[in-house]
């Protein structure tokens, strides 16, 4: 029973996961383009909603603005200084989103200061439901329901509309789309802002399970990682069952082999990328 | 001799004969270290432990004319770091009087340079070998140990629910862990209670919520985290989140004091049994002077890392009677010695450099019972458990 239970709570935990990693697929999957800066977006966000609820906000306000003021933020980062690199190489990108990530996660330590924060649950989604003598929080519950309805929407947009068309071309065929006159700049920015937007809702929606700290945009960051290795690099479907599988083994593991729970989500990297490098649903180069 | 000569060869005679007073009082500021990570991953110990430090340092200049020369040092969370730059502070600013790093691997290492270096050093870190088998003539320690911070915690706590019989850990993988780990399973086998289970975690743990599915499945009658920091308050959050709270007593045996308690709110708080080090509503009158002292750095009241700085810096002075640095009669003079402390009387033994003190067990309030957003908890109770001198593992070379 109790490894039934872990297997649901291991979906959902996967489903977080998946939120936090999509950001980082996308903006790689379209623009080829490696966005060390994503934790630390995503951290911006948390501390963000931290604020709006400091200020006398609430959640659903800051589900709406944070992840606007953090595009914002990412459309001007990217006119200014990330479109330059995407020409650049992998080192290049690295080196200047590493940078960009520095800066903000020392920004954030300068006007918050190190201690953690808390940040509360909205009072209409505390709680929690009880199945069976297990207790699942409310909370988690609409995170994860959130977290599919965007996944599908973004899948939805990608592979099913004129919009996704053109992005996908973009990414795929950059000359081809420019030759039929569309702006490759344009559809560029659109996407690295998505992948941000994408960033800020994980933020908004981590806060009030996990608080706001300076590290949280380091965590946040290795979590995508290993799912979008897992997944294959730049692949949407991947990225979704890496992390699913992600959430399985670590909260599985909690039970079977409780002090290598967060060891096996590397071990499941290693064993990936030595079996099948390019990922599970990644494409061959 | 005219008046007038008479009165400026007076006045001149006084300038001389004061001259040396003040060249003295310039020239002998005591360098005094301060090392403790004030950047990554534990930045946030730095700030607060160095206001401790400060109003110790005005205090004492004040009121025993002792000049320390306050030297910032930023261990970076880094064993390797602290040690380079204590020997850094050593030679550059002839430092020999340091305290600072309650990151164990940092005061471990930092213990043994002292000794190399001949300097002493006040450590506020808990791990048991500081004043165990590691333990140097030169380092003393500032907080109670895994032992004390479980019999001030688990101990009070089966007296106040004697129905708890069932009890569920959750304990990260490590020296410390399993010291806390073990002083409790030694406890609550004393008193006649059963440890049901315990799940191992790594370090770098953020995620409970698997933990916490085992914990619920063991149907507790208390859960037990032995995480602290960043894990604790993580942990506590999604134990509250996941609705444990209502169906058994949750205790944190090792919190990192106020700082943590305002990072996880009132909300989630409300009847968690806390221990901590130090709590700023203790009532003497050390305690309220230290507390008002305290106000004109900050507008928060002294935290456990305010504390430790304040007292590892007045452990120092009490091996002090002048301004002359040395240190083998400095040790000689601390040995022995009792302060009357932010947490009441605090002893140096001699015989292993811990410097005993309270350890506090705090019940959190509800929001509506609150007088200010710091009145978090109340003292139920205070206590002191440290290894006798028979027990103890420390034998200085």
């Amino acid at each position: 029973m109790i490894y039934a239970f872990q297997i649901v709570n291991g979906l959902g935990l996967g489903m977080l996961y998946c939120i936090l990693a999509l950001g980082l697929s996308v903006i790689f999957g379209l623009l080829r383009f490696v966005n060390f800066a994503h934790g630390e977006m995503f951290a911006l966000s948390a501390y963000l909603a931290f604020v709006v609820e400091r200020l006398g906000g609430d959640f659903w306000i800051a589900i709406v603005l944070v992840p606007l003021m953090v595009l914002a933020f990412g459309w001007a980062l990217e006119k200014s200084l990330i479109r330059f690199t995407y020409d650049r190489s992998h080192t290049v990108q690295i080196l200047v989103t590493f940078g960009i990530a520095l800066v903000i996660r020392e920004a954030l330590i300068w006007v918050f200061g190190p201690q953690p924060h808390n940040v509360s649950t909205p009072p209409s989604l505390a709680g929690f439901i009880s199945v069976a003598g297990f207790t699942f929080p409310v909370y988690r519950a609409f995170v994860i329901g959130l977290g599919i309805m965007i996944t599908l929407t973004f899948w939805y947009v990608l592979e099913r509309t004129r919009v996704g068309a053109i992005i996908r071309a973009g990414s795929e065929r950059p000359e081809m789309l420019m030759l039929l006159g569309r702006s490759t700049s344009t559809v560029f920015s659109g996407a690295f802002c998505t992948g941000i937007a994408l960033a800020g809702f994980a933020g908004v929606m981590f806060a009030p399970l996990r608080g706001v700290d300076p590290n949280i945009g380091a965590e946040a960051l290795g979590i995508a990682f290993i799912a979008v290795t897992i997944g294959g690099l730049g692949s949407y479907s991947g990225v979704v069952v890496a992390s699913l599988i992600l959430g399985v083994i670590q909260s599985v593991m909690s039970t079977a082999w409780p002090e290598g729970a967060s060891l096996m989500l590397y071990i499941a990297m290693a064993a990936v990328i030595l079996i099948r490098p390019r990922g599970l649903f990644g494409k061959a180069v | 001799m005219k008046r007038r000569s008479f009165i400026k060869g007076l006045a001149g005679t006084a300038y001389v004969a004061a001259m040396p007073t003040i060249v003295r009082a310039q020239s002998q500021k005591i360098p005094f270290a301060h090392i403790t990570p004030f950047s990554g991953a534990l930045a946030e110990l730095g700030p607060d432990t160095e206001i401790g430090c400060k109003v110790a340092i005005e205090q004492l200049r004040k009121q025993r004319n002792l000049n320390f020369e306050y030297i910032r040092v930023d261990s970076e969370s880094n064993p390797s770091v602290a040690v380079r730059k204590m020997q850094e502070a050593a030679s550059s600013s002839g430092a020999r009087l340091f305290v600072g790093a309650n990151l164990s691997s940092e005061a471990l290492a930092l213990g043994k340079e002292a000794r190399n270096i001949g300097a002493i050093y006040v450590t506020s870190a808990g791990a048991d070998e500081i004043t165990g088998k590691d333990c140097t003539k030169s380092m003393f320690r500032w907080a109670v140990p895994t032992r004390g911070a479980v019999d001030g915690t688990i101990k009070p706590l089966m007296k106040l629910i004697p129905n708890a019989k069932r009890w569920y850990a959750i304990t990260p993988k490590y020296v410390f862990g399993d010291a806390l780990l073990r002083n409790t399973e030694r406890v609550l086998k004393a008193g006649g209670a059963e440890l049901v289970g315990n799940s191992y975690h790594s370090l770098t743990e953020k995620e409970f919520s698997g933990y916490l599915v085992n914990a619920a499945a063991a149907n507790p009658d208390v859960l037990v985290l032995h995480n602290f920091s960043a894990q604790g308050a993580a942990c506590l959050r999604q134990a509250v989140s996941f609705g444990l709270k209502s169906k058994m007593k949750i205790v944190m045996v090792w919190s990192a004091g106020l700082d943590q308690l305002l990072s996880l709110g009132p909300d989630n708080l409300e009847g968690i049994y806390v221990g901590a080090q130090y709590w700023h509503t203790r009532d003497d009158a050390t305690n309220r002077a230290f507390v008002a002292a305290c106000a004109s750095h900050t507008k928060a009241p002294p935290n456990n890392n305010t504390a430790a700085g304040y007292a590892m810096t007045m452990a120092i002075a009490a091996g002090m009677t002048s301004d002359k640095v040395d240190i083998p009669q400095i040790i000689q003079r601390m040995e022995g010695k009792t302060i009357n402390g932010v947490t009441g009387p605090e002893t140096i033994r001699p015989f292993d450099h811990e410097i005993t003190k309270s350890y506090f067990l705090l019940k959190c309030k509800p929001k509506a019972s609150m007088a200010n957003q710091y009145d978090l908890a109340d003292i139920v109770e205070t206590s002191s458990s440290y290894p006798a001198q028979s027990e103890s593992l420390c034998k200085f070379a």
